[in-house]
């Protein structure tokens, strides 16, 4: 057979269980409230799920990239003001939302078609409890740490 | 099997009863037929073979893993023992394990297209697209119109989605040309309505698919999600149904700017009761897919 790399294992001989990823809704959840960081965290869990953290990690740097450009914009250059008075009192928290769903849509570019895979062929997602609410809790203390660095 | 009782019968004519009534789905007279025979050649692995084919026919995985087990301390190259073996690994969903036989069997018959689709569905089911891919495309290509590469390539494109829609269409086309019969090509169809938003269609050939296989929990399955996006109470959540999470991100974002802009032009009681409209929306949109589902 000329392509002989095909008859290389792929599975672990370790592992029982079928390959599966947290959910969308996990992953949503997690950059909705958690921001970009949140959410980024997620769709790192699934690419080392998938043994594919090798390809995926320029994902962290691009949440850490829209987290620290947007808060270095809202605290250093005044987009703090901006944002409250274009959307509000809760307009900070809005921008946090809103680059929350564009780290999931990057997300969702990356691993649709793992997500597609999974739906077509029935397969269940792990839990997605504690790693969402974990991610969710460590996206915002890191947002609200480097906004502290970023405080004049 | 037309000997008496008590006389010794023939073990070819045994093993070509058996094999035929196995051909046509006839498991219980199959497995008379094969007991019949271990009763006189109880150390024939053909016949102990189709009797582990039987088992595994019927759901009766473990008994089937048994026998297999037994026939390959007997004949450790029998080609169907090893294959059958394999999905009852798959089945069991011990994937490594049935990995590790498609591979030696398919290191012993390079150009069998049943181990590549087979593999290839290992592989689509542990989330291993490009391989699968591969695996499909090198079935296709010793035999063009193998049923089983078919379905998973066509299957990779639904998944993909990304291709062009003429080749997402092309393999389900020769899929549904050359293979009408199989139930395979009616869950591919259905599939590939549903992908393109046509869900009435799609579950009615869901429907018609679980008539015939009322056993499958996956069809089942996949066919009570199918009327759940046709009831008529989800006609509010088109836009997820449609556009997915895409869609999902639209109304949340749109529902906060709408309110937004809302503030400046109409009167602060309308835009609170509009603001617990689109919050009543939005947990509706989180809730009632889920209880829905539950009730159907």
């Amino acid at each position: 057979m000329a392509e002989n790399e095909l008859l290389q294992p792929s599975l672990d001989s370790d592992k029982g269980a079928a390959t599966s990823i947290y959910s969308t809704t996990t992953g949503y959840m997690a950059a909705f409230f958690g921001g970009p960081l949140g959410g980024a965290v997620i769709a790192l869990l699934n690419s080392h799920r998938l043994r594919r953290l090798a390809v995926d990690w320029p994902l962290g740097v691009v949440a850490l990239a829209i987290t620290t450009g947007t808060l270095w914009w809202e605290v250093r250059s005044g987009g703090t003001r901006w944002l409250v008075e274009n959307l509000g009192p809760s307009g900070p928290r809005v921008a946090v939302r809103i680059m929350g769903l564009a780290m999931f849509g990057i997300v969702y570019l990356a691993h649709g078609k793992y997500y597609r895979n999974m739906s077509l062929f029935g397969l269940k997602p792990p839990s997605g409890w504690v790693p969402g609410i974990a991610a969710i809790v460590g996206g915002t203390l890191a947002m609200m740490g480097i906004a502290m660095l970023l405080a004049p | 099997m037309n000997e008496s009782s008590g006389s010794k019968p023939d073990l070819a004519s045994v093993l070509h009863e058996a094999h035929a009534l196995v051909e046509r789905r006839r498991y219980a007279q199959a497995r008379s037929v094969v007991a019949r025979g271990l009763s006189h050649f109880p150390d024939d692995s053909e016949l102990q073979y189709l009797g582990a084919f039987v088992d595994y026919a019927e759901d009766r995985h473990a008994q089937a893993m048994q026998s297999i087990r037994r026939v390959l301390a007997q004949n450790p190259q029998h080609y169907g023992a090893r294959m059958l073996c394999a999905h009852l690994h798959d089945e069991a969903q011990e994937f490594p394990q049935a990995e590790q036989l498609w591979i030696e069997l398919l290191r012993e018959y390079p150009e069998d297209p049943d181990c590549y689709a087979a593999y290839a569905e290992l592989m689509l089911k542990t989330l291993n697209l490009d391989k699968a891919e591969r695996l499909a495309r090198e079935g296709l290509r010793h035999a063009p119109e193998h049923h089983g590469c078919l379905f998973v390539a066509t299957m990779i494109d639904l998944i993909r989605g990304g291709g062009s829609r003429q080749r997402r269409s092309e393999n389900l086309e020769r899929l549904l040309r050359e293979h009408p019969e199989h139930v395979r090509s009616s869950i591919a169809l259905a599939v590939a309505l549903n992908e393109r938003g046509e869900h009435g269609n799609a579950l009615r050939v869901a429907q018609e698919l679980v008539r015939n296989q009322p056993d499958s929990e996956h069809l089942v399955t996949f066919a009570r999600e199918l009327k759940l996006r046709n009831h008529w109470s989800m006609l509010p959540l088109y836009p997820m149904l449609r556009w997915g999470w895409g869609g999902a991100a639209f109304v949340t974002l749109g529902g906060i700017f709408a309110l937004r802009a809302a503030r400046g032009v109409l009167p602060e009681s309308v835009v609170v009761m509009l603001g617990f409209v689109w919050l009543a929306y939005v947990i509706y949109s989180w809730t009632w897919p889920a209880i829905l589902r539950k009730l159907l």
